[in-house]
């Protein structure tokens, strides 16, 4: 056996895990080849040491610290926790998404169900009643003295007169919803103020 | 869920465990935080890091020990999850610290002041001198050594912990031991030559 091979087996013989051919070869060698017995002790020393290295403690309140870990975590991570683990069923990141596409598919679906005609010929009507409502109500209001008076227009009311306008409008058959409202708002232009002088 | 191996001296923790027992899981980090951390401790070089992730380590074994089939050890489980854990430490930190570990790695302990042969031969420097030279081994073979030259574990187990061939492991413990043994001859004999008796 070459002193290279010998080497080779080095770690194996100082782990007893050669058979036993070839522990007779390794011994054999080393007893004729006083470098390689030297480089062997040597090994032998050098495993000791590091078996002998100091062991690293953790810290005092290590445990504490993975139970707090366990227990709390961060708001993200217990997020993420919920939305890949529900139920402690780890959901892979395909799962999630396909199960987030779905949702929303069936959610667009069901707002969608509505004909269309039917919600727009609802949106007129709302915005129509609203709007007549408004301005009927702007007629009736009494101009407080002081306030100049509004030609050919209703003087402006106030945001929570016309609040409460639009929900007697709402309360009526076929009154408005907010959303309606919102749309007729964005319908009905600005009243212009042209004032006349006293 | 599979039971853990009526062999397991730990078999009797994981089942309480599995049962809601907190008390057991902190026993098992309790038996084992010493061995994780001094795995983690000198596969990351950081102690703050390697700390917390041992504490990572066993949060997993806590939130993942349904998972474990019980077809090995749990103390071979453990180490499977702390040297994977370390391992991709390292594969992110990288990057990071490519610059950093080069020179660590051609930083001598000259830089620590002139020694006479007495101070090297004191244990603590010689400890400093082994750290230093496991440290810059390539971590697939730092791991190997030091689950089995520090953390005792068989052959059979490092492979399985690391998903290896056991002739893997063989090689790799083998030139990770030459290594460390040359690289302290060459550490020792930059300052004083047979300093150190190896």
């Amino acid at each position: 056996m070459s002193c290279k091979e010998a080497k080779e087996y080095f770690s194996d013989y100082l782990d007893r895990r050669l058979t036993l051919s070839r522990l007779a070869l390794i011994r054999e060698h080393i007893k004729i080849c006083s470098a390689c017995a030297g480089e062997l002790e040597e090994l032998r020393e050098t495993v000791a040491l590091i078996g002998s290295l100091d062991e690293i403690e953790p810290a005092p309140d290590f445990l504490a610290q993975v139970n707090r870990k366990i227990d709390g975590g961060s708001i993200a991570s217990r997020l993420r926790r919920w939305v890949f683990e529900p139920a402690g069923i780890k959901l892979p990141l395909e799962a999630a998404a396909l199960l987030a596409v779905t949702t929303l598919a069936l959610y667009v679906y069901h707002r969608s169900s509505q004909p269309f005609e039917d919600r727009l010929l609802l949106s007129r009507n709302s915005s129509e009643s609203v709007g007549s409502a408004l301005s009927e109500y702007a007629l009736k209001r009494p101009v407080p003295s002081g306030e100049p008076a509004v030609v050919g227009k209703a003087p402006a009311a106030s945001k929570s007169e016309i609040r409460e306008a639009a929900k007697q409008v709402a309360a009526a058959p076929g009154g408005a919803t907010p959303e309606t409202d919102r749309a007729a708002r964005r319908e009905t232009p600005p009243p212009k103020q042209e004032t006349a002088e006293a | 869920m599979a039971l853990a191996s009526a062999d397991d001296p730990d078999g009797e923790l994981i089942r309480r465990v599995r049962e809601g027992d907190r008390a057991a899981f902190n026993q098992l980090v309790l038996k084992y935080r010493s061995r994780v951390m001094g795995v983690a401790a000198r596969m990351i070089g950081d102690r703050a890091e390697a700390e917390d992730l041992a504490q990572d380590v066993f949060v997993k074994v806590f939130r993942s020990l349904r998972d474990f089939d019980g077809r090995s050890l749990f103390s071979t489980w453990l180490y499977r999850i702390a040297a994977n854990n370390c391992l991709n430490h390292r594969k992110r930190k990288r990057r990071e610290r490519r610059l950093t570990e080069a020179m660590k790695v051609l930083e001598p302990l000259r830089s620590d002041g002139p020694s006479t042969p007495h101070a090297l031969l004191e244990r603590r420097q010689l400890n400093a001198l082994l750290e230093k030279a496991i440290e810059a081994l390539p971590e697939v073979q730092r791991i190997v050594l030091i689950l089995r030259d520090m953390e005792g574990l068989s052959y059979e187990k490092i492979a399985d912990c690391l998903g290896v061939e056991l002739g893997t492991v063989r090689s790799r413990l083998h030139r990770a031991r030459v290594e460390v043994q040359a690289r302290i001859k060459t550490l020792c004999s930059a300052d004083e030559p047979r300093s150190v008796a190896l």
